[in-house]
């Protein structure tokens, strides 16, 4: 092991951290199932003489929970430094990857805070001290959606696509165009039943249509909810975004400012549409008003409304930090995931949270000394 | 210096292709031997011929190894990701038309868009516990396609024949496949989303980016591109 991850395993142990013993070579379809066949072309596929697809670890957090849900603990800190392998464009392939998971702590907001307090030391270990870091937090947008009172539907594609502007605008094109999906390549009789509102009668017809098929019936959709999606679809279809929802759905998506001006800068934007924010203001609230009270020095940090990731578990605060405001790549990443845990297999519900550095980005310089800890709040939430 | 051309080894793909090419003056002469692979044009002895399977061809065309090639649209962007960067589509020759699509089970009267394709994906794995999936050879142009919606939770089965039947028999939620009527989706219950043609496939002539050749050469290449894109235009 080289004096580089020595250091970093003794920075995780030091913070409490299990350092588990994951493989290089990682089963890929846990990973598969969570990401999505996208990640597939970004990762390194191979298959073993049963035929068993398996990946070069292409990152750790996923591995990390399932060693946890196997386990069988509740709560737990991890840590980890090793090589992870993905195909980038102009950068290695094959780069090292440190971090920390923190699985099962329910006070989330103090959680979230010491992830990125965390991740800010373990940068300054690798000698960085300049840093800046954007936040961003989905359950902020989801809030707005709700409080402009959009059909779930609606609210539900458009936080898919947080975090991705350029599908976000096209979705708010789409939801403000005239047409939301025409109705008439409908079979008539179907067509009658939906404007009649005949749910049972717009079921069997399409239970009728599946049994033609010989579809199976015990897999994949089944006619009630193809039904139930027709029928809501069918409300939609003449509704339209109006206009100044619109608005004020872009001015949120515009906010990009000092995190310590976000509570005020929220609370006036939410009074003057007059949307109550509520409880994820609130929880957003404390939240910054401890990152504030860390007095990180030599570190900016910036509240973008539209900042997320566009996977499905991540569901709220999440960070990025950089060198500098105008730095590319981050140097490091992180967020709450309290998705992933049900979608690897956990029967109950596990909040998340944790962060990755690129270590390689990072360009690391060793100094003697053990930096001074960000953290003085201890678990405030 | 001679150039090699790659042209399909058997059926109507063949057929067409030497026709094609005869119109544009260039009479392509079989191996006496019927099992040889290799041939030659009539008065060219600059131009050699390969015969090869067609996604033989497209891989070939795609390592630098022939410098011009008769292969479908489809087999060629599926053998690489950024196609464009390593092949050059000189010309459509007019047959061997189909379209790669994205095709749903009738029975699902909620989807029509890749929109709705979407949707259902998103809320999939909640519901069945486990993400939707796709029957499909073509496991290139289903990733980019799916990508470029924005569309990432669903995983792809492979299926190397009979891919309409995948619904039925449960392997898979819906399908990605070549077709050129639409009959034999018709016949398994599957309709075509309004978007979902991801590809009008047919034969393409298509030069290699990956080939350095002798100036010569590369004037033979170009004389062969202009005459066959002529005789494929006359058609």
């Amino acid at each position: 092991m080289t004096a580089l991850a020595q250091r970093i395993e003794s920075f995780l142990r030091h913070r409490k951290c299990a350092l588990p013993e994951i493989g290089l070579l990682q089963p890929a379809e846990p990973i598969l199932n969570a990401a999505g066949e996208d990640i597939r072309r970004r990762i390194f596929m191979t298959a073993d003489q049963r035929g068993r697809d398996l990946c070069l670890r292409p990152e750790f957090t996923i591995p990390v929970c399932l060693n946890h849900l196997e386990s069988g603990k509740a709560r737990k800190r991890y840590g980890y430094v090793g090589k992870v392998f993905r195909q980038r464009a102009n950068e290695p392939a094959e780069f090292l990857q440190a971090g920390i998971e923190d699985i099962g702590a329910e006070k989330k907001g103090a959680a979230d805070v010491r992830c990125l307090a965390d991740a800010i030391d373990m940068l300054r270990l690798l000698g960085r001290n300049r840093l800046s870091v954007v936040v961003g937090d989905q359950a902020i947008f989801e809030a707005v959606l709700k409080s402009l009172g959009l059909p779930k539907a609606w609210r539900e594609r458009l936080g898919r696509n947080f975090g991705d502007p350029a599908r976000l605008a096209a979705d708010l094109d789409r939801l403000s165009g005239k047409s939301n999906g025409s109705m008439d390549h409908l079979a008539p009789e179907l067509r009658q039943a939906i404007e009649a509102g005949d749910r049972e009668a717009v079921e069997s017809a399409i239970a009728s249509d599946m049994k033609k098929a010989a579809l199976p019936p015990q897999s994949g959709r089944t006619a009630a909810e193809i039904a139930e999606r027709l029928m809501e679809k069918a409300a939609l279809a003449a509704v339209r975004l109006a206009p100044e929802k619109r608005e004020v759905l872009e001015a949120f998506l515009d906010l990009d400012i000092p995190l310590k001006d976000a509570n005020q800068r929220l609370w006036s934007f939410a009074r003057r549409a007059n949307i109550p924010l509520g409880k994820p203001l609130e929880t957003f609230h404390k939240r910054a008003a401890a990152l504030e009270r860390l007095e990180l020095e030599n570190v900016s940090l910036r509240y973008r409304a539209g900042f997320g990731r566009t996977l499905d578990y991540y569901t709220g605060f999440v960070f990025e930090v950089r060198g500098g405001p105008s730095d590319d790549k981050p140097l490091a990443g992180g967020g709450r995931y309290d998705r992933l845990m049900t979608v690897l297999g956990s029967r109950h519900k596990m909040p998340a949270t944790g962060f990755a550095v690129y270590v390689d980005r990072v360009k690391p310089t060793l100094k003697d000394k053990a930096p001074k800890p960000a953290r003085q709040v201890e678990a405030r939430s | 210096m001679t150039i090699t051309v790659a042209l399909p080894s058997k059926g109507r793909l063949k057929e067409k292709t030497l026709e094609v090419f005869a119109g544009a003056g260039f009479e392509v002469e079989l191996p006496e031997d019927s099992r040889s692979y290799r041939g030659s044009v009539k008065g060219r002895p600059d131009i050699e011929i390969a015969f090869l399977s067609a996604s033989e061809i497209a891989r070939e065309l795609i390592a630098g190894k022939i410098a011009l090639g008769v292969t479908g649209e489809d087999l060629a962007r599926e053998s690489v990701a950024e196609a464009d960067a390593f092949l050059d589509f000189a010309c459509k020759l007019g047959f061997g038309g189909a379209d790669v699509v994205v095709a749903v089970p009738e029975a699902w009267a909620d989807v029509a868009t890749m929109a709705d394709l979407d949707d259902v994906a998103a809320e999939f794995r909640q519901r069945h516990h486990r993400p939707l999936r796709i029957a499909t050879k073509y496991w290139q142009l289903t990733q980019n396609w799916f990508a470029d919606h924005g569309i990432a939770l669903y995983r792809i089965v492979e299926s190397l024949g009979a891919t309409e039947g995948a619904p039925a028999a449960g392997t898979a939620d819906i399908i990605v496949d070549i077709t050129s009527t639409g009959s034999t989706l018709k016949a398994n219950q599957l309709k075509i989303l309004k978007d979902g043609i991801i590809l009008h496939s047919e034969a393409n002539l298509i030069a290699s980016r990956k080939m350095r050749l002798a100036k010569e050469d590369r004037a033979v290449l170009k004389e062969i591109c202009r005459r066959v894109a002529e005789a494929a235009a006359a058609e």
